[in-house]
């Protein structure tokens, strides 16, 4: 008998027995990998087991120098099998080759037990990855484009990069390096996705471009970009007898099975030659102002007196890198004090290309009396369009300032208690009553019941045709691209048509009358089971009727008749009812067709 | 297939035919009380009224209108309980608001109605639409949903996946908000007491201790039903026990 105690110290020893480690097991190490040959991109999985213990610490890889290597977690188990314990950890890696060739995997050492455990070398095979203009249909591919091949120094550059995907992608992690030795980056907003048509095909398009100024002449290299995704490929599941509802809800939209695919993606690198700014022209005040650029000034107050304040304004709009756009103050140090303000920079862009606004404020006061011009503010930059220099400046601007006054008004305003409480006075009530009846009669409609068979209709009506209109169009879809499908569906209405017309022909002796059921019953049957029916014997038709799941007894009815076709047409003397065949024919395709 | 999808729309178009009026043309009926009403005839104004609710008429101004007759009559408290009935088809009429508000101060207890539940807080346009309303907002967002559905399965974007999901949560937040409307108006345990005074007992008979009494207009929560006795409560301590006849509901 049990008692609590010895219940208790079972379970203890049981629990002990469990969680103590494997004594005497024999630790044994493997380093497997998913497959010998890849391409550029693909990923390798690598997994070192360790049986016979869960507690040593990560595996000491060897030096992979082809492979960047990450981390892709571990998994443990423990199993009992006849009172056996065995423990295993196996510790994921996920390598990507950085070069193709053969390289080895040397062995991965494991420490336990004060030993030290090796696996044993693995070798790769790693591969260029398919030109996407050899194999137009690939499922993912990237580009990338750089808007110029030359440039002049601190021109605006459009480096793109396109994905294009036409299966399931997520987890996409980008690597697009630019070169910053030779460039200077601009975001140019977020990345773009629209569809596009590639050979023929259509394709998901990811686009994320950057505008590039480059900071020095020669030769420039925009370094490959690299993007890991995971790729979904789609399975369905293929059975010979699927119910409608199976095929509907094997529909993505009700979780269709998919199997993902890790993938890197490497475009090739680029090459920007980088032209230095002529030397030629260069004006006086040039300071690397690179695009297409206008200036406009303007003042607050033209007319102000001594000591008042009024801003000048100096706007500068255009294509190219506005920001770097920088002049130094007005010189009016004898007339004005100045005050200027932080310059304001909005950018905005337009297609691809970057444009923008830069806004300089001075606070100015005038320090004496009279007419004053302000002067002309002038820009000189570098049109790479028209490979020359050009200039734009401000028109020049006159000032008039009076002599400060000598008494000031002040049009203060006070707020006056009695005026706002002349303006809001207390309304007195004088008597309460309820408001009106209401008397528009159309608002005088009977309310139904709010549940009805109209209700259950309205929520019920739109799935319902949704429904049967996806059930009616995915018919007409498979009927234009599975040909099987197609047959088997026609099969039937094509055989009667047959059957028809051959009532109305006349003068067909027996023999040719039954060579004329026997290839229609044989092309009804090839339709349904989507293979070629004028060629095929009695005895396949059997077999494959068998094998498609008709009842045996009408697979012996089908094979009996087709042996009666065969033996009338050979027979040397014909002595079938044409009607009866005719009849025995058709009941048979109606009852084949039935039990399809 | 044609004729199987006219069947189909046939089918629809029988059961969302126009409803027939029960009470047949019965605007002229209104018609008529709302002109004993300006007659300053009263209570006859409010028999017609009480005639057509009795024929089947269901309609929120038709309860409005009996509500203002009766307060012209002095009932405060019949007036009330049919601004409440009128409430739960025309919520968002602000006379219906005011002439509720001025007949509670009317009585002689001025209780006020009672708050909003939780639940109302979160599905906050529940209140303010009466249940047809809240289920033609479920059909229309029902629609919605499927039509969206239909256009995604067979332009499939992004932007469609996520109209596809906002439109399936909002439905599954319409459809809540609907079925939370119908238990609030189902379950409805506001009551409103008929007459010039009534007793709050200790139980449920006459011989029990008068716990407190309440006057006509005073709005009561009714929390259980017994052998022609209802329990009423004001708020957690001041509850007890009145007979049916003297509570409208």
């Amino acid at each position: 008998m049990f008692t609590k105690h010895k219940l208790t110290l079972l379970v203890f020893l049981l629990w002990g027995s469990l969680t103590l480690p494997a004594f005497g097991d024999e630790i044994q190490v493997l380093a497997t990998v998913d497959r010998n040959q890849i391409t550029l991109e693909d990923s390798l999985q690598l997994s070192i087991t360790i049986k016979g213990t869960q507690n040593t610490p990560p595996p000491e890889l060897p030096s992979l120098p082809d492979f960047r290597v990450t981390s892709s977690g571990t998994s443990s188990s423990t199993q009992i099998i006849n009172m056996q314990r065995s423990v295993s950890i196996i510790h994921n890696y996920r390598l990507i080759p950085m070069s193709t060739g053969e390289f080895k995997i040397g062995p991965a050492r494991i420490r336990a037990n004060n030993k030290v455990y090796s696996t044993q070398p693995i070798n790769i095979v790693v591969r260029k990855a398919t030109a996407p203009s050899q194999s137009g249909n690939r499922p993912v591919f990237l580009e990338t484009t750089v808007s110029k091949k030359e440039a002049f120094m601190g021109e605006q550059l459009i480096y793109s990069f396109k994905l294009y995907y036409r299966v399931e992608a997520k987890n996409f992690d980008l690597n697009m390096p630019f070169g910053a030795a030779h460039f200077q980056k601009e975001e140019l907003g977020k990345a773009k996705s629209y569809q596009s048509i590639v050979n023929g095909i259509q394709y998901h398009a990811q686009e994320v471009s950057v505008a590039l100024f480059p900071i020095k002449p020669g030769k420039a290299e925009i370094p490959a970009a690299t993007l890991e995704l995971d790729i979904y490929h789609r399975t369905q599941n293929r059975t010979n007898r699927r119910g409608i509802f199976d095929q509907f809800f094997n529909d993505p939209f009700f979780n269709q099975t998919t199997r993902a695919e890790h993938k890197v993606l490497r475009s090739k690198p680029l090459t920007v030659n980088i032209l230095p700014l002529p030397e030629k022209g260069k004006p006086v005040g040039f300071k690397n102002t690179i695009g297409e650029f206008n200036i406009s000034a303007s003042l607050g107050k033209n007319d102000l007196e001594v000591g008042d304040t009024t801003t000048l304004t100096i706007t500068v709009t255009g294509k190219g890198n506005v920001r770097r756009v920088s002049f130094p103050g007005p010189d009016l140090r004898d007339s004005f004090k100045i005050y200027p303000d932080q310059p304001e920079y909005n950018q905005t862009v337009n297609g691809n290309q970057i444009s923008g606004t830069k806004i300089f404020k001075y606070a100015l006061v005038p320090l004496k009396s009279g007419t004053a011009e302000l002067p002309v503010f002038t820009l000189p930059y570098f049109d790479p369009a028209l490979r020359t220099y050009r200039q734009v400046e401000t028109r020049s601007i006159k000032i008039n300032v009076r002599p400060s006054s000598t008494q000031e008004t002040l049009n203060l305003v006070q707020a006056n208690p009695l005026d706002s409480a002349e303006a809001k006075p207390e309304i007195e009530i004088l008597a309460e009553d309820i408001l009106p009846l209401h008397t528009n009669l159309d608002d005088f409609r009977n309310i139904a019941p709010p549940l009805n068979s109209a209700t259950a209709t309205g929520f019920l009506s739109p799935a319902i045709l949704f429904f049967v209109c996806a059930i009616f169009i995915r018919k007409q879809k498979r009927l234009t691209t599975d040909v099987a499908f197609y047959r088997s569906q026609k099969a039937y209405k094509n055989a009667l048509k047959k059957l028809n017309s051959l009532t109305h022909s006349k003068n067909l002796d027996s023999k040719k009358f039954a060579s004329e059921l026997s290839e229609i019953l044989r092309e009804y049957i090839g339709d349904k089971l989507n293979m070629e029916g004028r060629a095929i014997t009695a005895a396949e038709v059997e077999h494959k009727l068998k094998e498609s799941d008709y009842q045996v007894n009408d697979v012996d009815v089908t094979r009996r008749l087709l042996e009666k076709f065969e033996s009338l047409q050979y027979a040397p003397e014909s002595s079938g009812n044409n009607r009866e065949l005719l009849d025995e024919s058709e009941n048979l395709i109606k009852i084949l067709e039935k039990n399809s | 297939m044609t004729r199987k999808i006219f069947s189909f729309l046939l089918l629809i178009a029988v059961l969302f035919r126009p409803s027939l009026s029960l009470a047949g043309n019965f605007t002229g009926d209104v018609a008529i009380a709302n002109n004993l009403y300006i007659q300053n005839k009263f209570q006859p104004a409010a028999d017609a009224y009480e005639s057509l609710i009795q024929k089947g008429v269901n309609n929120g101004y038709l309860y409005y209108n009996l509500g203002n007759t009766y307060i012209r009559l002095g009932k405060i408290g019949p007036a009330i309980l049919n601004y409440i009935r009128a409430q739960k088809l025309i919520p968002r009429d602000e006379n219906l608001q005011a002439n509720l508000n001025f007949a509670i101060q009317q009585t002689h207890d001025k209780i006020p109605l009672p708050p909003q539940s939780t639940i109302s807080t979160f599905f906050f346009w529940v209140d303010d639409l009466n249940l047809n309303e809240n289920i033609k907002l479920a059909l229309i967002v029902n629609l919605m949903f499927w039509l969206i559905l239909a256009a995604w399965f067979y332009y499939r974007s992004d932007l469609l996946k996520l109209a596809r999901n906002v439109s399936f949560v909002l439905l599954f937040i319409v459809i809540s908000g609907t079925g939370i409307k119908m238990s609030l108006d189902s379950n409805s345990n506001t009551g409103v007491v008929l007459t010039k005074k009534t007793e709050v007992k200790s139980g449920l008979d006459l011989s029990n201790v008068t716990l407190f009494e309440l006057h006509e207009g005073a709005l009561v929560t009714i929390t259980d039903r017994r052998q022609g006795w209802l329990e009423i409560k004001l708020n957690a301590k001041q509850k007890g026990w009145v007979p049916e006849n003297t509570i409208g509901v």
